[in-house]
């Protein structure tokens, strides 16, 4: 077994360069908007130096931080219903009309769709991994990621009528 | 998604948000140092308190210099035995931790841990009793006569659907008021009003029992809360969206005690007289007959 334990002391700019873009993007993805997504990200690392945990592998050490990652925003979402934001695609616009589309469906659909969207799609997990992330049966990933293919299907449909 | 992906892939984190981070992380090393190296320097003094107040603790006592005996009925923590308002015979006392409390039910002692998570919120506040009462559209007068707790939508303020999501599921406390006058809206005999969170300390197993699996991730504080207790009577200023329960206002204007109906709110100075006039000098007058104020 490898110890990978994080000590900050020795390491902590490699450690934040080699994943702060995945988590961000995760955190945006969930969160829909850029400012949050800067906070999360920042939370996340420190929860690193908090907890100091001891990962047996790099997959193991990525996959915790995407779990505290999601969790954070979760608690973000939950407590930020007055917030007013500004929409993720007026920060980062996108750079075709496609693209815009898609975007705008995703960013439409409740976060939980997103969740899963992101780690099927963009961080390439299985059902069973994305399972183990989000502490949520298999089946209600595989549920999800089928009902947000359907729903996105049905926007972007509709979009283009 | 390939479209997806490409978009995600040019999103990354500027210098800016790096320097950020990083500069949290190190303020948060050096404070964890710091932390560490006082603990050094001061763990001698400690171990000499510790040496005494295990002294005081296990021999002092023993000694009966002043002959003290402590008698139950002084101890500030609350007896339940032969209280005779069940509503009442749940109480917690606040243990040292901040977290732990202890029911006493039925003789038998019960521990819970639980977390409290404080929400805030940016509520409008009114600035004189015109637009307070504008923004209400139900004002009453009525006696608190139970407390429960909810799970409810946020968005809806309905109980939660299928396709409610965790994060917009929030526990609300529900008072049950029994309507002596109603100033404004509907006159009904009794209403059920709801708050958005829980309660600190009180009710601990209905709000565990009634957040279910949601428990876990401890009790939601509305930031300012007014305690609201039962068998009072309190001013209402309320606003109902569409058959949702009617919530307060907001925290510091939505509901005023009357045992002094003359004192004003912290933040618009206005007194549940300057609300009931707002209605007619008769309703004050009205107000006075029920024999709950004396000028």
């Amino acid at each position: 077994m490898l110890d990978l334990s994080f000590r900050p002391e020795d390491c902590m700019e490699e450690f934040v360069l080699k994943y702060e873009n995945r988590l961000y993007r995760t955190a945006i993805a969930i969160i829909g908007n850029k400012a949050d997504a800067e906070e999360i990200v920042q939370d996340v690392f420190v929860k690193v130096i908090e907890k100091c945990p001891i990962f047996q592998s790099p997959e193991h050490e990525i996959a915790w931080l995407i779990r505290v990652t999601v969790n954070l925003c979760k608690s973000r979402l939950r407590s930020s219903w007055w917030k007013k934001t500004v929409p993720l695609l007026e920060s980062y616009p996108a750079q075709t009309e496609e693209q815009n589309y898609l975007m705008e469906a995703i960013l439409s659909l409740p976060a939980k769709y997103r969740i899963v969207i992101h780690l099927f799609y963009y961080e390439g997990y299985t059902t069973k991994e994305i399972a183990e992330i989000t502490e949520q049966k298999e089946s209600t990933v595989r549920s999800l990621l089928t009902r947000a293919r359907h729903k996105l299907k049905s926007f972007i449909e509709e979009e283009l009528l | 998604m390939k479209d997806y992906k490409n978009y995600m892939d040019n999103l990354s984190v500027d210098e800016t948000l790096h320097e950020k981070i990083m500069n949290r992380l190190t303020q948060r090393s050096t404070r964890r140092h710091i932390v560490t190296n006082n603990f050094r320097k001061y763990i001698s003094v400690a171990a000499c308190a510790a040496v005494m107040l295990i002294f005081v603790v296990s021999i002092y006592p023993h000694m009966n210099i002043w002959n003290i005996t402590t008698n139950e009925s002084e101890s500030n923590i609350p007896s339940t035995t032969g209280d005779s308002n069940p509503l009442q015979d749940r109480s917690y006392t606040k243990g040292q931790s901040g977290a732990v409390y202890h029911a006493d039910m039925n003789g038998s002692s019960v521990a819970y841990e639980v977390d409290y998570n404080t929400m805030s919120a940016d509520w409008p506040i009114y600035k004189d009793v015109t637009e307070l009462t504008e923004a209400a559209n139900v004002i009453l007068l009525g006696k608190v006569t139970d407390i429960s707790f909810q799970v409810l939508d946020d968005r809806t303020a309905q109980p939660p659907s299928e396709e409610t999501e965790e994060w917009n599921r929030s526990l609300n406390t529900i008072y049950d008021v029994d309507v002596i006058t109603s100033y404004k809206g509907d006159s009904l005999k009794n209403i059920k009003v709801r708050m958005l969170g829980g309660q600190k300390g009180v009710y601990v197993e209905e709000q565990l029992s009634a957040l279910g699996e949601d428990a876990k991730n401890g009790i939601p504080i509305m930031e300012g809360m007014p305690e609201i207790k039962i068998g009072e009577t309190y001013l209402f200023v309320l606003y109902q969206y569409k058959d949702t329960m009617p919530t307060l206002v907001n925290v510091g204007q939505g509901v005023y005690e009357l045992h002094d109906p003359l004192a004003k709110d912290q933040y618009s100075f206005v007194s549940p007289k300057d609300i009931i006039s707002y209605f007619g000098k008769d309703k004050w007058e009205e107000f006075k007959e029920k024999g709950m104020v004396s000028e």
